[in-house]
């Protein structure tokens, strides 16, 4: 009798050590989702376009890559209009913390397809910008094709990378693009779930 | 926590466009008539008619033309300067969206629409790409041609116009279609065969065999040419020649595909039309040669340089392939070699990519002169050789 309850408390422990080993792991499952190869998906999730690599593998070179690291709160969609590769959509944010250069508290963010997504009002982002528009243009529009943004191009950034220069935060949580879009599956980064103190202090430290 | 993650690669190869109700894949309905109509694609039209003509060189029933009608063609070409998009080069949709490429019943709805970035390819240039900025420009509109015809980009394969990065596939040395690419185009259309520049003799102990395990048009199966050494022996050579000039197209693209029996040499390409024998360097244009000791890419204008030092293996196939074209910017040819190991017959990538030779031809004869070049010697090795014609506009049998 002994030797059974013996046995039982052992497989109780196990059981629990089990049970811990697996709720201990969830967050490390959440984080480390391993990438899985894509099939074809392209930047507009239809494998129709070409792109020049690399895409940014590590905060510390999508940060090295970017004129400003900013977290902030898109306020509204500004306007929308063909950018000349795809529909632009033009959106109002307001920061609320600079994490790379500085500036100030507006700023309009561009983003559209084929590598970057629509942006939800009212939410939350950490955003990797770029350049300003100004210097863009300035670079890259000696002719007239280019199709400039409504907003003040000095105001106005790209994402860096596209879709890879955007990470949601929702609940207090950061995520990358291809987490939240399966059409962004090419994005080497994964950030999924990660708490958004945490998400910062590597930005910061990167 | 931020963790970095690569893709693993499973299974190698081309991918299709399918038809979201029924799966099925996404073909053009006239592949032999396909048109382009140039909207406003100013930054190397040059390189637009190149990148047509080199997939008009794949072995497969497809054939890509310019028209001057916009109203009846297959495909619109732009361009635009975006820098917000600065690392999409191009793209390709047909539907309203502008976004995405759709194909109801199977059938890619025309007319698509190909949107050249020149300021991304700018940057790209910017970054000293380990290619020419016309090589550049061919693999950008090459790669949106793809599409088109029904490939979407793909991250399995690096070594293939339909990667998704261009400078990755660049580090291959890739800026033409190459084998991944053809076994999918062949896979939708067809394989097409192919036989000689016009004028061609086959030497003695050679003759050419057209049906192939499959025969045409069928998917996927064995190229259908082979050029059959019926001979004995392990140092046997055999030139087919060809006594006309290089293509006005000013590019050309040769495709060996190669199944050793015995390994000894397997030579293809163009003769420079000197009296020299074959063997001799002196008499290369641009040749590949598929050695036991080292697969070699020799020209008497660039000399002879090493593909691969480790040379055919016997039992295992080759995929040969030489692409030349005249830059129009130097004046000068351009040539590329590229090897590929494993089978063109199966869908499922086994091709490994063996090794690539890229670079000018000085001295050679450029733009608004003729090459006279002969087709090189193929021997002692079960193969099938493609080549082209400047134009092509039916499918026949040895037209291609």
């Amino acid at each position: 009798m002994q030797q059974v309850k013996g046995k039982r408390n052992r497989l109780q422990w196990l059981a629990l050590i089990f049970i811990v080993t697996i709720v201990a792991a969830i967050p490390i499952v959440l984080t480390y989702t391993a990438r899985s190869p894509a099939l074809h998906s392209g930047g507009g999730g239809n494998g129709n376009s070409l792109l020049i690599g690399p895409v940014p593998a590590t905060i510390h070179s999508l940060k090295g890559n970017s004129s400003l690291v900013v977290v902030a709160e898109v306020v509204k969609l500004n306007a929308t209009y063909y950018s000349g590769l795809s529909e632009a959509y033009d959106y109002q944010t307001t920061i609320t913390q600079y994490l790379k250069g500085s500036g100030p508290q507006t700023l309009y963010v561009v983003t559209g397809a084929p590598d970057s997504p629509q942006l939800q009002i009212g939410a939350r982002y950490v955003f990797f910008l770029l350049a300003p528009a100004s210097q863009l243009f300035a670079e890259f529009c000696s002719n007239d094709q280019c199709v400039r943004p409504p907003t003040p191009l000095d105001l106005t950034y790209p994402a860096t990378g596209g879709a890879a220069g955007i990470f949601t935060v929702q609940n207090g949580l950061v995520y990358d693009m291809k987490t939240v879009y399966p059409q962004y599956s090419w994005l080497e980064i994964t950030v999924n779930g990660v708490a958004e103190d945490q998400f910062i202090s590597e930005v910061q430290a990167s | 926590m931020v963790i970095l993650s690569f893709g693993i690669s499973g299974a190698r190869a081309f991918t299709l466009y399918r038809d979201d109700t029924t799966g099925t894949p996404c073909k053009l309905s006239n592949p032999m008539q396909i048109t382009y109509y140039n909207v406003n694609y100013t930054a190397d039209p040059y390189a637009l008619s190149l990148a047509a003509e080199a997939w008009n060189d794949v072995p497969a029933f497809i054939h890509i033309s310019s028209t001057s009608n916009q109203n009846i063609a297959t495909i619109l070409i732009s361009q635009t300067s975006d820098p917000f998009h600065l690392k999409t080069v191009g793209i390709t949709w047909n539907s309203p969206s502008k976004t995405t490429i759709s194909c109801p019943g199977g059938i890619i709805s025309t007319p698509l629409y190909i949107q050249i970035n020149t300021a991304a390819v700018a940057d790209y240039l910017n970054t000293n790409p380990p290619s020419t900025k016309l090589n550049v420009d061919i693999h950008v509109l090459a790669h949106e041609l793809g599409h088109v015809l029904g490939l979407p980009a793909q991250l399995q394969v690096p070594c293939a116009i339909e990667y998704f990065y261009i400078d990755i596939s660049e580090q291959c040395g890739v800026d033409f279609p190459v084998a991944d690419d053809i076994k999918g185009v062949s896979a939708l259309y067809g394989w097409a065969g192919d036989t000689r520049f016009a004028g061609s003799a086959d030497a003695n102990g050679f003759s050419i065999d057209f049906s192939g395990s499959g025969g045409f048009q069928c998917q996927p199966c064995e190229p259908p040419v082979t050029l059959l050494n019926t001979l004995a022996g392990t140092n046997y050579h055999a030139e087919v020649l060809n006594n006309t000039s290089l293509p006005l197209s000013n590019v050309a693209l040769m495709m060996g595909y190669v199944t050793p029996n015995t390994v000894y040499r397997f030579h293809m390409g163009w003769l420079n039309g000197l009296a020299a024998p074959a063997t001799d360097t002196g008499a290369r244009f641009a040749t590949i040669e598929l050695d036991s000791d080292a697969i070699r890419f020799v020209s008497s204008f660039a000399g002879t340089q090493t593909m691969s030092a480790t040379g055919a293996v016997s039992g295992t196939s080759y995929f040969v392939e030489l692409a030349i074209e005249v830059d129009n910017s130097k004046n000068q040819v351009h040539a590329d070699g590229y090897v590929f190991q494993g089978s063109m017959q199966s869908g499922n990538g086994t091709e490994t990519f063996i090794g690539h030779w890229g670079g000018y031809l000085t001295g050679s004869c450029g733009l608004g002169c003729t090459n006279t070049a002969k087709w090189s010697q193929a021997g002692t090795m079960d193969s099938a050789v493609w080549t082209c014609r400047a134009t092509r506009t039916s499918c026949c049998p040895g037209d291609h």
